[in-house]
């Protein structure tokens, strides 16, 4: 039997691939790296994460195109998720770069498994067919758990990565039941191959086949507890608190972006003809976390936990956006671009001010001192007025107040739910991140209004030059996506090109 | 010819799984699991599945089961066997066991009427063989996945030899 080689553009995965020689030439130069210098592994792979970055950048603005027979599709929305994940793992290199030494994990593997990570996530941006969708997943989530309980030592770290693999293995198994379902309905996990059958002549029988609503409410609850949306929270708030605080960073935004943007690639692009049942879904799921996270916020004295449940309200406005996307006219879907790119733009913002929050979290951190409770804040804004600052202007950005990147990313988000007439979420939306100024100022409220008692350990931030070079940047990124958004805005609007 | 020789590996399943559940030894139990298994690759060669009979055979029988057994081992068996075993699981196997049967029914009811059951054409003794024409796919077609799960698989030993490695402090 003649097997035909297909032609294959190698020239259009070029991210992925130089990923996996960097990877692999992480895991080699790693060997030959004295213990106290695996610092340097962290250096090797900020620099290659960075000409990576250039690499995926240079995609953008050529069209839909496809490869591996139609595995792998590369157009501007992939551009754009992959250029902010490599840009967030790089900023995420750089936090970590003091703080593994300080929480002694400081090992070459731990960069190598923040790459693979990279990897999946990169793979799900692409990933134009179930199959390949969810083997980045799996690739990302099973890096993942490795990073949650990377500081060995500590029971915390370890209980964390315990419950995540194990909330993470089940969901992984309701997704993959789900896409089993979908190819046994459609004959194909071809993301375009499923649209068409659901499209064409028997489209409306198997869209209303009892085992396809089976299949997409797996499909919901797999996304749901990969993202943390309420009720598919629970192991959130504990891996959250008990990962190194970098990677707490990390996999709040760059696994939310990843996994945020296979979602819409999936709902938008395979399922648009059953949209009217998983967007009622996807409409409880977005009202539940933003309501849930953000109480349940309020109770935290942990910033750290604070700061995972306010994640999960986050995720919440994030799928406010995706559920606002979809428009019916007549029990016809139509797709409104406004509500994507609001998504884009809000998952860029929260990921600059997100990582600014965490990073000053690790700025506190010493070797006797983890500093991730509220209390530990008390009296610095006073202290240390540059460092008050730039933790004012994060808790701005995560509460939507002028003039930060929230603000106008919440605008976006509530304009497209409005526009898009979905009052009831825009409402709940924005009473829900009324209730969470209340918890971020009060945080503001102990770093300014309190006084440091006597017990309390003075003051003492790290000074690690590439720690505060990253949270210079990322004050000045807060600030700059909120002033002048408009370029920023245009770039999320043109990754809708030939998406939807 | 294929007849009796289904028969004999019916039996040979539904034998070993009834005493797999009654045995109060686990080691027993986990030895029938593993004729089980096999039983149920000589079904799959039968039904021209050449392929997964043998993935049959190497995942589950090879290392799957080998894992139950060193679990079983971590334990005092002895000790377990004297003690009376119960778990109060009757109610919720027999409805399991009912989901499953109605399952199945629900799907030989429809025949090949699902779109997956058409997509490929290998039925019993078509050629290319059931292994050649998966490799072919494997390597052509689904290149990219196969790709990735390569790099899946080097992340998870990485990560499992980082996780459960003694010292990592040299």
């Amino acid at each position: 039997m003649p097997v035909v080689i297909p032609d294959i553009a190698l020239s259009l995965a070029a991210t992925e691939i130089g990923l996996v020689i960097l990877i692999c030439a992480v895991i080699v130069a790693d060997m030959f790296t004295s213990m106290e210098n695996k610092s340097l592994m962290g250096a090797f792979s900020f620099f290659g994460v960075v000409v990576l970055g250039f690499v995926a950048l240079s995609g953008w603005g050529g069209g839909v195109r496809t490869t591996f027979s139609g595995f792998y599709v590369l157009d501007n929305l992939s551009v754009f998720v992959k250029v902010v994940i490599l840009a967030a793992t790089g900023f995420t290199i750089l936090l970590s770069l003091q703080y593994a030494k300080i929480e002694r994990f400081n090992h070459g593997e731990y960069y190598v498994m923040i790459l693979f990570a990279v990897f999946g996530m990169l793979v799900m941006a692409s990933g134009n067919d179930l199959v390949s969708f969810y083997l980045g997943l799996e690739t990302m989530s099973i890096s993942s758990y490795v990073l949650v309980s990377f500081i060995r030592h500590d029971p915390l770290s370890r209980e964390a990565g315990l419950k995540y693999f194990l909330m993470g293995a089940f969901a992984s198994g309701l997704l993959l039941y789900g896409i089993a379902l979908v190819y046994g309905l459609t004959g194909t996990t071809s993301l375009l191959g499923i649209a068409k059958t659901l499209g064409g002549a028997n489209g409306a029988a198997i869209g209303a086949d009892p085992v396809m609503v089976l299949a997409l409410i797996l499909i919901v609850a797999g996304f749901g507890f990969k993202l943390a949306f309420v009720p598919f929270h629970m192991w959130l708030p504990d891996a959250y608190t008990g990962a190194p605080t970098s990677i707490t960073a990390f996999m709040s935004v760059a696994v939310k972006m990843a996994t945020v943007a296979a979602l819409m690639r999936v709902f938008f692009i395979a399922f648009p003809s059953v949209a009217g049942k998983w967007n009622l879904l996807l409409w409880l799921l977005a009202v539940l976390s933003m309501v849930w996270g953000n109480f349940a916020a309020i109770a935290q004295t942990s910033l750290k936990r604070m700061l995972a449940y306010s994640s999960i309200a986050h995720a919440g406005y994030v799928l406010m956006g995706v559920v606002a996307t979809s428009s019916f006219v007549d029990g016809k879907v139509v797709f409104l671009p406004l509500g994507v790119s609001a998504v884009l733009f809000y998952l860029l913002a929260y990921m600059v001010t997100n990582l600014g929050a965490f990073g000053m979290l690790i700025l506190l951190c010493r070797e006797d001192y983890r500093g991730d409770n509220i209390e530990d804040w008390r009296g610095v804004g006073r202290a240390h007025p540059w460092a008050g600052l730039a933790f004012l202007i994060f808790f701005l950005s995560l509460a939507g107040l002028p003039p930060t990147a929230g603000f106008v990313g919440k605008l976006f988000l509530f304009g497209a739910a409005i526009q898009n007439e979905y009052y009831w979420l825009a409402v709940i939306g924005i009473l829900s991140s009324a209730v969470s100024a209340y918890y971020y100022f009060r945080v503001v409220m102990v770093m300014y209004m309190e006084t440091r008692a006597e017990s309390q350990p003075v003051v003492e931030f790290s000074k690690a030059p590439s720690l505060l070079a990253v949270l210079v940047i990322l004050v000045v990124a807060t600030l700059f996506l909120g002033i002048f958004p408009g370029g920023f805005i245009e770039a999320a609007r043109g990754s809708i090109a030939g998406f939807i | 010819m294929e007849l009796p020789f289904f028969y004999l590996f019916s039996v040979g399943i539904i034998g070993a799984s009834i005493l797999m559940v009654t045995r109060a030894n686990v080691i027993h139990a986990a030895l029938l699991l593993v004729l089980t298994f096999f039983f149920l690759s000589g079904v799959y060669v039968l039904a021209g599945a050449e392929f997964l009979a043998v993935v049959q055979i190497l995942l589950y029988a090879g290392g799957i089961m080998v894992l139950y057994l060193f679990s079983i081992m971590l334990m005092s068996v002895d000790v377990a066997v004297r003690l009376r075993q119960f778990h109060r699981q009757t109610i919720f196997a027999m409805a399991t066991a009912v989901l499953l049967a109605l399952e199945i029914w629900m799907v030989l009811s429809r025949g090949t009427s699902y779109p997956a059951f058409k997509s490929f054409g290998w039925g019993i003794g078509a050629t290319p063989g059931n292994v050649e024409a998966l490799g072919s796919v494997l390597y052509t077609q689904f290149l990219f996945p196969f790709e990735v799960a390569s790099v899946l698989l080097l992340a998870a030993m990485i990560g499992a030899i980082v996780l459960a490695k003694r010292t990592i402090d040299r």
